[in-house]
């Protein structure tokens, strides 16, 4: 497991099922407290199932429209948390900026922000290597050919 | 200091109330900076670092938490796995230390290692208009069994001996931590000088309790 940030790290399964027993059972009484929302929202874009990520971000997209809410920055940051977890960097890095708007030296976001454009760097050159094989793979098909060809 | 040379990793936490300098003191550990301007900590933070002591090195992970009512319910299931809890109150504001049992009890309570390490900070020293002394600390700290310092963020000031005695505690603590399998060799040992706290180069700062 990659621990060495806070992209990397998972929620466990347990985790939760607890936070979703709470929210359910707010739920069935009435309106969801954003605190317990949060909550839920937060280990949904820990874990390890793109479903669950999914989920948490409409959870906390649903929070964000809340006019009266004075969370807005936690919502945020999780936001793009949950899309770089689904490597969707672009969006992530949307999020993070307007953090950074409001918040210029906020070295905790300044942070996510570096891990993010890591992630991003690395997937292109995974990408680049892959389409470097296929090259390698094409010219030794050519080479083959020629070989063949050849007296 | 390359992590396959780390005999194990350690999962510490840092709590305590808003504004006392739980992410200020990581910060001045880890990158050794402060920030007057210290932006407040959005839910939770994580930070990694590989820290020697006595030969032996480690590599922390290191959760800073909020310390707000509204994540209340998010910090319990960060406890779990801890092997060493850094618990903050800060000198200039005795109601930051009034709450103290506060954070105790939770501490006892979301635990799962019963033999975790438990340290007290007292920070902000630096700072002029002191509401609690280093006696009370001191004295709290040795009815609860924890370790003791006070330090500051701002001046760095103990920060580095109280990661250092808290690690050293942990890794004089049988059956608190792992050797991580990703590292090689098992023929290292442990340096298990008696009372650390007397022959480190914290002597004199901490108090082992
Ligand atoms: N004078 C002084 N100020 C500090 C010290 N540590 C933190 N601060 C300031 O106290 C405020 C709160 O610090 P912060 O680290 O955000 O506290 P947290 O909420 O516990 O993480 C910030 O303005 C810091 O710059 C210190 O040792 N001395
Ligand atoms: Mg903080």
């Amino acid at each position: 497991m990659d621990m060495d940030d806070f992209l990397g790290w998972t929620s466990s399964s347990d985790d939760i099922r607890k936070h979703e027993e709470a929210y359910n059972k707010e739920l069935m009484s009435g309106p969801v407290s954003s605190s317990t929302q949060f909550n839920y929202a937060c280990f949904l874009i820990q874990s390890k199932y793109p479903g669950d990520v999914r989920r948490g971000i409409s959870l906390l997209e649903e929070l964000y429209q809340n006019p009266d809410e004075s969370g807005k920055r936690d919502y945020v940051y999780f936001l793009a948390v949950g899309n770089a977890r689904l490597k969707d960097y672009n969006q992530a890095l949307q999020y993070i900026n307007g953090l950074l708007a409001v918040e210029r030296s906020n070295k905790q976001v300044q942070e996510l922000k570096v891990i993010i454009e890591k992630r991003m760097r690395g997937e292109a050159v995974k990408g680049a290597a892959v389409a470097g094989g296929v090259l390698v793979g094409l010219g030794a098909i050519v080479g083959l050919g020629i070989a063949s060809q050849l007296p | 200091m390359q992590d396959s040379e780390c005999i194990t990793t350690l999962k510490i936490l840092i709590v305590g109330e808003s504004g006392v300098g739980k992410s200020s003191l990581l910060l001045r550990f880890t990158d050794d900076t402060f920030d007057p301007e210290q932006s407040a900590t959005i839910g939770v933070d994580f930070k990694v670092k590989t820290f020697t002591v006595e030969g032996n090195c480690t590599k922390l992970a290191i959760w800073d938490t909020a310390g707000q009512e509204r994540f209340r319910t998010l910090t319990p299931s960060y406890y779990r796995g801890g092997q060493g809890v850094i618990m903050v109150y800060d000198v200039t504001n005795r109601h930051t230390f009034s709450k103290l049992d506060m954070w105790l009890s939770e501490v006892d309570t979301y635990a799962t290692k019963p033999n975790l390490v438990r340290m007290l900070v007292g920070n902000k020293i630096d700072k002029p208009g002191r509401e609690v002394s280093r006696e009370e600390g001191l004295a709290f700290a040795r009815r609860h069994a924890m370790l003791f310092i006070e330090a500051s963020a701002k001046t760095q000031d103990g920060v580095q001996c109280a990661f250092e005695e808290l690690v050293q505690k942990i890794l004089q603590t049988p059956g608190l931590w792992e050797v991580d399998n990703r590292s090689q060799g098992g023929g290292f040992s442990v340096s298990r000088e008696d009372t650390a706290a007397q022959q480190s180069s914290c002597g004199g700062y901490c108090s082992l309790v």
